[in-house]
């Protein structure tokens, strides 16, 4: 099974996640993105599914601090988030640089879409 | 805090509207959810109605205070006593509190009679309430906490606040919040990953009595007030 490290703030969604993902993938939720970083490096994940808008500390400042570890450059990383992505118009090169491969809004996202979204990623990093 | 004119409708709409995608997506995500387990699905229903609620309580808040301060009604004043209004608020929120992992605690000390208007401080105080409570209540905090509704008198205020032990705003946060109010999405980002629209929607409601929101603290608390003018009226009866 493959490991996916969600960060999720919100309970409830955090809860919608762990029902519709549990039987296809290894999970791990946390609302913190310290906590994140510490449980990345228990147990390195297959790809870092985040929202942006999170307590203290900032998703933005999570994406610098994840990349900074050589072994953590190549993991891909979705942003799963309630802030629209036009929110962040400067940034389009920054997602790029930070090698993030989606950007989806969670009010048009259903999890069925970031489902498939998550095997594209997987079967493209296997073959 | 006159001057900082959150009350200007169409940003505190835009506010209240970005809050609302919330509780929406938690409904449309947990709808999609995948299990047969009948207890889980019983779950999910409550917390379905819940946020279904909350959301209707923001909407219906704000659109009062718009009311009141629109010019469009006249609020009216007349002598209530807080204590009554707590235990409303304590009723009202008491559902939520429990869903949310949070035991409500009712503390009234020796108050008077004050002026106000009992519908709007209610929904004022539901909505400081369920904003603390959906806040504070993340996947990072795993135990079961409290909150305490306090109403109290300090010479010639009664005070009413909501406090916890886990929220941290304090004056110059709440301050910044209400000056960044057109320009930041997330106001406090020390306290929540949300906006917090209820708290400047009972901002908006608590003007209308000529009253103040303002970070407070009690017992060792941190809280959320607003101070009220004693009835005079009812001090002589």
């Amino acid at each position: 099974m493959k490991k996916i490290l969600f960060i999720e703030p919100d309970k409830v969604i955090a809860r919608s996640i762990e029902q519709y993902f549990k039987q296809y993938f290894d999970l791990t939720i946390t609302g913190s993105a310290k906590e994140a970083i510490f449980l990345a490096d228990e147990s390195t994940p297959d790809i870092v599914i985040m929202e942006i808008q999170l307590k203290n500390f900032n998703g933005i400042d999570f994406i610098h601090e994840f990349r900074s570890y050589t072994d953590w450059q190549n993991i891909p990383i979705i942003i799963y988030s309630i802030v629209p992505p036009s929110e962040f118009p400067q940034n389009k090169n920054f997602w790029k640089k930070m090698n993030i491969q989606h950007y989806l809004y969670k009010p048009n996202v259903k999890l069925k879409t970031l489902n498939v979204k998550i095997d594209e990623l997987i079967t493209a990093n296997v073959s | 805090m006159d001057n900082l004119n959150i009350s200007s409708n169409h940003i505190l709409l835009k506010s209240v509207a970005e809050e609302l995608r919330l509780p929406l997506v938690q409904i449309s995500r947990l709808s999609e959810s995948k299990n047969d387990d009948k207890q889980t699905i019983i779950g999910n229903l409550k917390i379905i109605e819940s946020s279904a609620d909350l959301a209707l309580q923001l909407l219906e808040s704000y659109i009062f205070g718009l009311d009141y301060n629109d010019g469009q009604k006249q609020i009216e004043l007349s002598p209530i006593t807080m204590g009554a209004v707590f235990n409303d608020v304590a009723h009202q929120v008491h559902k939520i509190a429990n869903q949310n992992n949070c035991d409500i605690e009712l503390e009234i000390k020796n108050t008077h009679p004050i002026m106000g208007n009992y519908e709007a401080i209610k929904l004022a105080f539901i909505n400081i309430a369920n904003s603390i409570l959906v806040s504070t209540d993340t996947n990072e905090i795993k135990e079961r906490r409290s909150m305490t509704l306090s109403v109290f008198s300090k010479g010639p205020k009664n005070f009413a606040g909501i406090y916890t032990n886990n929220l941290n705003i304090t004056r110059s946060s709440w301050e910044r919040s209400l000056l960044m109010f057109e320009k930041s999405r997330q106001k406090m980002p020390n306290f929540s990953a949300n906006n917090c629209s209820g708290f400047y929607v009972a901002h908006n409601i608590l003007e209308t009595m000529s009253s103040t929101l303002i970070p407070s603290k009690h017992n060792g608390m941190r809280g959320l007030a607003a101070d009220f003018k004693l009835s005079h009226q009812m001090q002589l009866v």
